[in-house]
Order: structure tokens, then C-alpha cells, then sequence
């Protein structure tokens, strides 16, 4: 069944109501714009998450078979294909707010030293925008939101008045810190996005440690609360529920004219007209999308003349270093979290004198799991040696002391590693599937060599043993869920698909504001820049549109 | 998709086959597993012990957990020799197993499993019980309580086929290549069991609740390290 929305023109139609689609209709319905905002998935009901329960409860709530939300979708729904010899972890979350909804909250500014990086070094193009282009929007965002974070300002973490106190480190991560400073490595507070101070009428973070289930109060940005409730307030949002977005439809000029979409549940076929179409599907499902708009203007997917959209998947490479630091053997533990993850963050050191610089870019070491008690007993008990009581009570005195280094690399963007579809092959809708292609090269083990010595090197400045090490191990492919780069920005059309402003070159009635948008990965977590980048774009298009450009 | 479970799909003529998807794809972290990110929860590299593994899924997690709860009901992989041979060993390795219905979850979370997940660990197992057999000509369930606290002391001893844990400054480092496919030794075979009984365990409300944690709370503050020294 196909269903054709009658005459109705809707001003934008965004897609995807996470970081970047949940931005652009929040910024486009409070500057007068209205959107209709498709999204994948539903409302998810917090009471599904399990957040707050008494061991007690959780135990009963089991035993009458209740099982937590679900939150990922599930491939069997979805599928995506890989070459078998290399295989890529892709974590979609479908529903409103997607993926913030239980994201890492890890927020660090891109400074110069990333967006200037290729005109350093030579590889690949240029970022087509500089730090001072975006740091109006980072201030923005960091007031909006609501991110945690020290005093510190380098030149690879440039610093920020609008971040909020951080919570202090907890013993495991002063000793890290500590051992840091021996090494003349700066070991900073870590920047994330939990609220620790009222903001916006939402309470502050309680530290119930829980952030991976989602937050019960609200006490972590998210898109389907601190961004969708206000869009709809403004009375210019409509927001469509189960909508999988599968093309953009184009006239005879070539430039958008609407959206097909499928329902989730029934399958019907629905299409809905469009002045301009903002793409923010999160990274593969964006490019699929524009990969799958195939027409006799694009034979090669919407915007796609100069043949990038798709490629240069640029994901981040991680290795994760587990061990104990025997000073904390025996050390009370305790039954409060602090915020989720770690609380302090070793920027990138290579570029700075007498560091190692074999490679190009640079990596970041955060610290998940170290000093706290989430996470850990089941790991800390498959390396302590013997059995018996004597098992039990060891286990008990090193948990403590249990620390995780996960130094994340920037990927170099490859023309080979790529996102394309699979005409053969379909989901329930009759969409051609997506195929990764992902590796990595020379730089990225160089790369991950020297974080291996780094994590050495610090665990024995702090005196510590690491415990199932295996030299130059890394993490899957994909596990880092920062895909970027696949539609990305520049100044030379011939070599990207988007302009300055996130705008398609080709069909300049398209944006796409998600990670796909960067022109390279950078070693940080991107839903900062996302969420300012999507800001930016969306006040250039606000603008455009008020001109009548568009 | 393919019979095997997890295994992903088969591969086509063309070279690409379906992929398996992130490990944890129903999402949601279970017990102590809240903390960060869920997606990122676990870091896995791909040589992680299979305990890691389920231990991301709230699917497996909670089904195991519900077996654990009724430990009579019919075994899923094991038969029930072996699952009482599982479950005698548990409660010598991680006293409190037993109660904590380990064998049955064990059990639940290895029929989920990959094929070569369940070979690692019935190798395993017969590793055991050969030894048990080669020193006192009896299988594990009928030694004696001395015999087999001396058998799991030589095995707990014995050299692992890795020398590499822990790692301390100035060892030798094992590297990721070196890492593949080593021969197990006795010590690798109990040491492999022993993962599964404790993350079954400390995964348990029992475990969780012995190692201080009472569940989800609200906390007014977060005090940090308050050691007077402050570790400086």
C-alpha cells in the first residue's frame, strides 16, 4: 500500500530525532520553522528501564520472568552485511532520542589540532571550518545541556566557562592521575554530560552510577527529553513514531521533493513531501539512505556525483587494558557510583616535543570502570588465582583496586572503508541492505603500539598490574559506536559531498548532520560536535530560508 | 542466518554474509553492568573469555538468572550428570554457588552458546574429570572432599600455557598474535571454568550483595576519594 500525503509541503522534513535530528527540529521550531520529524522507533517509557531497583526487587521482578528494556535493535529485524574475515559491530538504537538515550556522555571540544589536522600532515582533505567557527556553538551546546568538567585549556581540549563542577575522582583514578604526572602527562577532569547543578529545571545527577540503563531524572542530556518536549511546545513539531525512513525523493531539477518511509510494524509505504530534507539517521543509516536515493539525476545515490558518500568510514580504534593497583588492596569499598564512567580523562600527548610521532593524529586514554565497584566483580574475579574461601576473600580485597585504561585512536580516513548497499539483498521493506567494509592500516597499529607502551608506562608509574594483557589486542571494529565521515564536509565538491554548512554540494536542499558530516574522526567521542554542528547548520538553513534561498 | 548460534550468517558467493550485530544486542546490562554507556559497556575484544560476553545481554542474563532460580528444572546444554559434576565443582571453586543456582545458569547461558564456546568448555570439563581419573581412578563427584581440594590445588598451581597474568613492568609482554590458539594446559582448562563459575556468581544478586552492593540508589553527593592521605 502506498500512500501519498496529499498537497501538503512540509518546510523541513528532518529524519532521525537523536543528537543531530533532535537538535535541528529544536533549533528549526523555536526559530519559527515547523518540521515534521520522522523517527524509526517510538517513545520509550522510562519505567522500562530498571534504573533505581533494590537488589531485592531486581531479583523479584526476574523471578516473575520481567525482563528491562530492550534497547538496540536487533539485527534480525535489520540485518547489515561485512565481509566475513572482517567483521564490524553496528549499535543502532531505533525510538525517540535514539542513541542518547543511553549514550557515554563523554563531551570533549575538537580543537585546531583536529580541524586543521589534514592541512598538517596531508592526508585526505581539509576540514572546511576551524575551531573558531565552532566554538560559539560549543559554548552553546555545554549551557544547553549541561556538561561536567574541569578548569583545564590546552590546545587539544580547549577550555570552556560553561562547564558545570566535575565529581572528584575516586581513589583508583587519583592514582592514575598521580602516576600521570610522574610521566609529565596531564590527567584531566573528565567532560561529560551529566548535569551537576540544576539546569533547565532538571535536577542534577544523583551518582547512582546507573547512566547506562538511562537516566530516571533526566539528569544527563538527552535528545527525547531536553530537546523533543520543547520543539513540541512550540507547536511546530510534528512528530512521527515508526517511520523508517528509506529515500529521498527528488524532482525533475534533481533537488529533494519529500521522503519515502515505511511503517515499522504494518510495512505501508508512505511519502511525504519536503522543501528540504535534513538527514540525521546516525551515521550508516544516513548513508544508506542517501546511497539507496537513487534516480536518473543521482544515479549514484542523492549527492553523490563525486562518488564519497559511503566511503571514508572512519570509526575509532581502541584497545582496553585491565589490572589492580595494590595500593587500593583492602580499601573499604563502597556502594556509591558517581557519574557513570570515569571521572578524569588523559587528553592526546603525542604532538607535544619528544613524543613518540610515527603515526599520524593522535589518541585519548579514558578510564571506564576504574576505582568504582560498576562493573567490575565479575571481571576482577577471573583473574585472582586459587579457589575456595580464600577466592572469595581475595576477591573482595582487589576489587578495590581494579582499573581500566581504553585509549581511544583516530582512524584515518580510507577511501577503502567504506558503506555501500546491497541491491540483492533487502530488509522487510524491499531497502536494499547496508554492507561494511572496515579496517585498519599501518598507522592505526603504529598508533596502537604507542598506546600500549602508554598504558605500560603508567601502570608502572602507579605501581599497578595488569592482568590478562595481550600486547596490541584491540577492541572489535565498530565497538566505539562513533561512525563518522561517510558524507562529509569540504570545500572541494569534487572531494566531498557537503559544504561549510552541512549542506549537500550537489542538492543544496539536503543536509546531513550527523557523524556522517565530519571530514575526519578525530580521536574524541563526537556527540559534542554533533549537537554543534547540527546547531550551526541548522541556523545557516533557518537563515536561508527566511531569505527565501531555499 | 546461520544454524550456529552467534556464529553470524553464511558467507555468499559475493563474500559478504550477515552480520552478527553488536555482542549485547538486547541491550541493556544487567546487576553491577549499569554504568557507562550501554553500547560501550564492554569493551570485547575478540579473544574475551564467554562469560564477558553474556554478561552484556539482558536477554541471556535474565533467562539464565530465571533457571538459576529453579535449578530442577531440565538442563538446556548439559545432561544432568554433568550439570551436578558442574555444580560440585562450583561450590568447591566459589563456595556460595550452589545457592546461587550457578550450574543451572552456566547451563542456560552455554545453550545459547557458540559451538566453539561449548567445545572450550566440555574440553574443559573432561580436562577435569581425566585428571580426577588419572590420579584417583574415580570421576570428580566421587572424590573425597581432601581429594578434591588436593586436585584442585595441583591444578589451581600448574603452569597456564600464558605466562603473561598478571603483567608487571619488566616481564615479558605477550602480544595479541602470540596470544592465538595456545594449548591449554590444566591450569588453562580450570582457570577457564573458574571464569564462568565466578562471573555466574558475582553476577548474582548473592555475590553482588556479598561484595557490598544493595542496589540502584539516589546519593545526595558524590565525596570522591576520602582516604586522609588522598593517595598523594
Amino acid at each position: 500500500m502506498q500512500v501519498i500525503d496529499p498537497a501538503e509541503v512540509h518546510p523541513v522534513v528532518v529524519i532521525g530525532s537523536g543528537a543531530s535530528g533532535g537538535m535541528a527540529a529544536w533549533n528549526l521550531t523555536r526559530q519559527g520553522i515547523p518540521v515534521l520529524l520522522l523517527d524509526a522507533g517510538d517513545k520509550l517509557k522510562r519505567d522500562r528501564s530498571w534504573t533505581h531497583l533494590p537488589v531485592r526487587e531486581w531479583e523479584a521482578r526476574i523471578g516473575r520472568g520481567d525482563v528491562p528494556r530492550d534497547w538496540f535493535l536487533d539485527v534480525k529485524e535489520q540485518p547489515y552485511l561485512t565481509p566475513k574475515e572482517r567483521p564490524f559491530e553496528l549499535v543502532r538504537l531505533w525510538g525517540h532520542g535514539g542513541k542518547t538515550n543511553v549514550w557515554g556522555r563523554v563531551s570533549l571540544r575538537l580543537s585546531d589540532l583536529d580541524f586543521k589536522s589534514a592541512e598538517r600532515d596531508g592526508w585526505e582533505i581539509p576540514w572546511p571550518i576551524a575551531y573558531a567557527d565552532v566554538a560559539p556553538y560549543y559554548d552553546r551546546v555545554e549551557e544547553l545541556i549541561g556538561v561536567c568538567g574541569g578548569d583545564d585549556d590546552s590546545e587539544v581540549l580547549p577550555g570552556s566557562r560553561f562547564l558545570q563542577p566535575p565529581p572528584a575522582p575516586r581513589c583508583g583514578e587519583r592514582l592514575l592521575q598521580n602516576a600521570a604526572a610522574k610521566l609529565g602527562v596531564p590527567v584531566v577532569a573528565g567532560r561529560r554530560a551529566n548535569m551537576t547543578r540544576v539546569t533547565r529545571g532538571f535536577p542534577p545527577c544523583h551518582f547512582c552510577g546507573n547512566c547506562g540503563r538511562g537516566c530516571d531524572t533526566a539528569s544527563f542530556f538527552n535528545s527525547a527529553e531536553h530537546l523533543l518536549p520543547f520543539a513540541l511546545e512550540t507547536g511546530r513539531l510534528e512528530l512521527r513514531s515508526n517511520a523508517v525512513a528509506a529515500r529521498i525523493l527528488v524532482d525533475d531539477r534533481g533537488l529533494a521533493s519529500g521522503v519515502q518511509y515505511f511503517d515499522r510494524w504494518t510495512g505501508a509505504e508512505r511519502q511525504v513531501r519536503a522543501k528540504v530534507v535534513v538527514v540525521g539517521a546516525s551515521c550508516v543509516d544516513s548513508t544508506r539512505i542517501l546511497l539507496n536515493s537513487r534516480s536518473e539525476r543521482h544515479p549514484n545515490g542523492i549527492g553523490n556525483g563525486s562518488d564519497v558518500v559511503g566511503r571514508y568510514l572512519s570509526e575509532q580504534v581502541r584497545i582496553n587494558v585491565k589490572g589492580f593497583l595494590p595500593d587500593l588492596y583492602g580499601t573499604p569499598r563502597r556502594n556509591d557510583r558517581g557519574i557513570g564512567g570515569e571521572h578524569i580523562y588523559m587528553p592526546r600527548f603525542n604532538h607535544r616535543p619528544e613524543r613518540r610521532r610515527d603515526y599520524l593524529r593522535g589518541f585519548g586514554v579514558q578510564f571506564w570502570y576504574s576505582g568504582s565497584l560498576d562493573g567490575t566483580p565479575p571481571k576482577v574475579a577471573a583473574h585472582v588465582p586459587g579457589f575456595g574461601a580464600s577466592l572469595k576473600r581475595e576477591i573482595k580485597r582487589r576489587t578495590p583496586a581494579w582499573v581500566e585504561l581504553h585509549p581511544f585512536g583516530e582512524v584515518l580516513p580510507y577511501a577503502h572503508n567504506r558503506i555501500t548497499v546491497d541491491e540483492s539483498r533487502t530488509d522487510r521493506h524491499g531497502v536494499p541492505l547496508p554492507r561494511i567494509d572496515y579496517r585498519i592500516g599501518d598507522n592505526e597499529r603504529n598508533m596502537v603500539d604507542h598506546m600500549c607502551d602508554t598504558v605500560e608506562e603508567l601502570m608502572q608509574a602507579a605501581g599497578g598490574v595488569l592482568v590478562g594483557y595481550a600486547r596490541g589486542e584491540t577492541d572489535k571494529m565498530g565497538s566505539a559506536i562513533h561512525e563518522h565521515s561517510t558524507c562529509r564536509m569540504g570545500d572541494d565538491p569534487k572531494r566531498s559531498a557537503l559544504n561549510r554548512w552541512n549542506q549537500m554540494h550537489e542538492v543544496r536542499n539536503v543536509l546531513v548532520v550527523d557523524g556522517a558530516a565530519f571530514t575526519a574522526a578525530s580521536e574524541k567521542n563526537p556527540t559534542l560536535t554533533i549537537l554543534a554542528l547540527a546547531w550551526r547548520a541548522t541556523d545557516h538553513l533557518a537563515e536561508e530560508m527566511k531569505k527565501g534561498n531555499l | 542466518m546461520s544454524d550456529e548460534p552467534g556464529s553470524g550468517g553464511p558467507t555468499r558467493k559475493d563474500g559478504w554474509s550477515v552480520a552478527d550485530g553488536p555482542i549485547g544486542r538486547r541491550g541493556l546490562l544487567q546487576g553491577l553492568l549499569g554504568g557507562v554507556g550501554a553500547g560501550i559497556a564492554l569493551p570485547l575484544h575478540a579473544g574475551a573469555h564467554p562469560i564477558e560476553h553474556h554478561l552484556a545481554s539482558a536477554e541471556r542474563m535474565e533467562k539464565a538468572a530465571a533457571r538459576a532460580r529453579a535449578p530442577h528444572g531440565a538442563p538446556e546444554f548439559l545432561d544432568p550428570y554433568t550439570i551436578e559434576t558442574v555444580g560440585s565443582m562450583a561450590e568447591r571453586i566459589v563456595p556460595g554457588s550452589k545457592a546461587a543456582g550457578v550450574a543451572a545458569f552456566v547451563d542456560s547461558l552455554l545453550a545459547v552458546d557458540k559451538l566453539e564456546h561449548q567445545r572450550r568448555f566440555l574440553n574443559a570439563l573432561g580436562a577435569m574429570e581425566g585428571e580426577c581419573r588419572s590420579r584417583f581412578g574415580r570421576p570428580w563427584r566421587s572424590l573425597t572432599e581432601a581429594q578434591q581440594t588436593e586436585l584442585l590445588t595441583a591444578v589451581s598451581t600448574a603452569a597456564p600455557a600464558e605466562v603473561n597474568e598478571p603483567w608487571t613492568p619488566g616481564t615479558p609482554v605477550i602480544t595479541a598474535e602470540a596470544k592465538e590458539d595456545p594449548v591449554p594446559t590444566l591450569r588453562d582448562h580450570f582457570d577457564h571454568l573458574k571464569k564462568w563459575i565466578a562471573g555466574a556468581f558475582y553476577s548474582s544478586p548473592a555475590g553482588m550483595k556479598e561484595l557490598g552492593f544493595t542496589g540502584q540508589q539516589f546519593f545526595a553527593s558524590f565525596p570522591g576519594c576520602t582516604h586522609p592521605e588522598g593517595h598523594s
